[in-house]
């Protein structure tokens, strides 16, 4: 059965009946795994009981950051920091060096272009020459919240932004960037949705299931205790401490 | 002149007060008339076939192919008769009587 996954839901952390709320949604609207945004500094408790609460209400819960660094050395600077306390990373790209080094970077799971931004990503696609690492992120919400002529600029821009990722073949992931309940949908409308900007219609499924949950399976082995490198895991530490007392 | 043929889509709304089959109607038209525009209602060729406003469920009736146009369009309702207000799709079939059954079973 498949598994529906949305990545990027921004709750008011201090509220906790909202989370209760969206958490409960979620469950209904039959999304399997969410991830909350929460910021940089956040404490690993205030984690563990979100995570709670996902639990109790039987969706599967993964910490997310956003970063918004202003250059590629604040990217690589904070990077080193979240890396190993959050389960997902995704970064705004708010400028052309900034999106070629995240996107290189193999650490950034998340490329999110913000469509307030100057910044075009399409424009720059040539640039894109190392095989980019991270995936690109549409936040639903940018077309929901709009109406009329804006919405019409913000379609376009998406549409451009889906057609240079499929030429480059970077993964496509489709996240409702909700901050509210209401901004929250069913992870089949979403893709119908992003559909109608020139993904076909199982390539917008897969991009609100298996995508994201490839990239949350392959983080998740990351940050295991047990993991050595790629390909590698530390299994049996008795055997290997008992191997070294008897030599 | 070609048949067409029906398809029911099963929705859910929540918001923030009841809501009567008149303003569901309206918001839902509205939501398609904004992303598709005017030819996209005509082709879509909706009808209300019931809403529960206690429970607020609801079955709609379109153009099989309108069905991706219908789901896509009540994603972007936001706000119905000014109220915070979101749309589920749940289920779609061919028969209405198909539709009741997988509804009611869910």
């Amino acid at each position: 059965m498949r598994r529906f996954v949305d990545l990027h839901l921004i709750p008011p952390l201090k509220d906790l009946s909202a989370i209760e709320k969206m958490v409960n949604l979620a469950f209904d609207v039959g999304l399997s795994t969410i991830a909350f945004t929460f910021p940089m500094d956040t404490p690993l408790e205030e984690i563990e009981h979100t995570r709670v609460i996902c639990r109790e209400a039987g969706v599967d819960f993964a910490s997310r950051t956003d970063l918004s660094p202003s250059n590629p050395k604040d990217l690589i600077r904070v990077l080193r920091r979240v890396r190993k306390k959050f389960e997902i990373i995704g970064v705004f790209c708010h400028s052309q060096t900034v999106a070629k080094c995240a996107a290189k970077d193999s650490r950034v799971d998340l490329l999110n272009f913000p469509v307030e931004s100057h910044f075009v990503f399409g424009r720059y696609s040539a640039h894109f020459t190392t095989p980019v690492c991270a995936a690109l992120e549409i936040d639903v919400i940018n077309i929901t919240r709009f109406q009329g002529v804006e919405r019409a600029r913000i379609i376009g821009k998406l549409s451009r932004q889906l057609g240079v990722a499929k030429k480059l073949r970077i993964p496509i992931v489709i996240s409702s960037g909700a901050m509210s309940w209401n901004a929250m949908r069913g992870p089949m409308d979403m893709a119908t949705l992003v559909s109608l900007l020139g993904l076909d219609l199982q390539s917008a499924i897969e991009a609100t299931s298996t995508s994201p949950m490839l990239i949350l399976t392959r983080n998740r082995t990351k940050l295991d205790p047990s993991f050595v490198t790629s390909g590698v895991r530390f299994t049996r530490g008795k055997t290997i401490a008992n191997a070294k007392d008897k030599t | 002149m070609q048949k067409t043929r029906p398809r029911y889509l099963a929705f859910r709304i929540i918001a923030g007060k009841p809501l009567s089959q008149f303003e569901v109607f309206n918001a839902i038209s509205n939501a398609i008339l904004s992303l598709h525009g005017e030819y996209g209602l005509a082709c879509a060729n909706i009808h209300l076939i019931e809403f529960d406003s206690e429970k607020n469920h609801g079955i709609i009736k379109c153009d099989h192919k309108a069905v991706n146009l219908l789901r896509s369009s009540i994603v972007t309702i936001t706000h119905v008769d000014g109220q915070p207000a979101v749309v589920f799709a749940t289920r779609v079939s061919g028969t209405i009587k198909r539709l009741r059954q997988k509804f009611l079973s869910k």
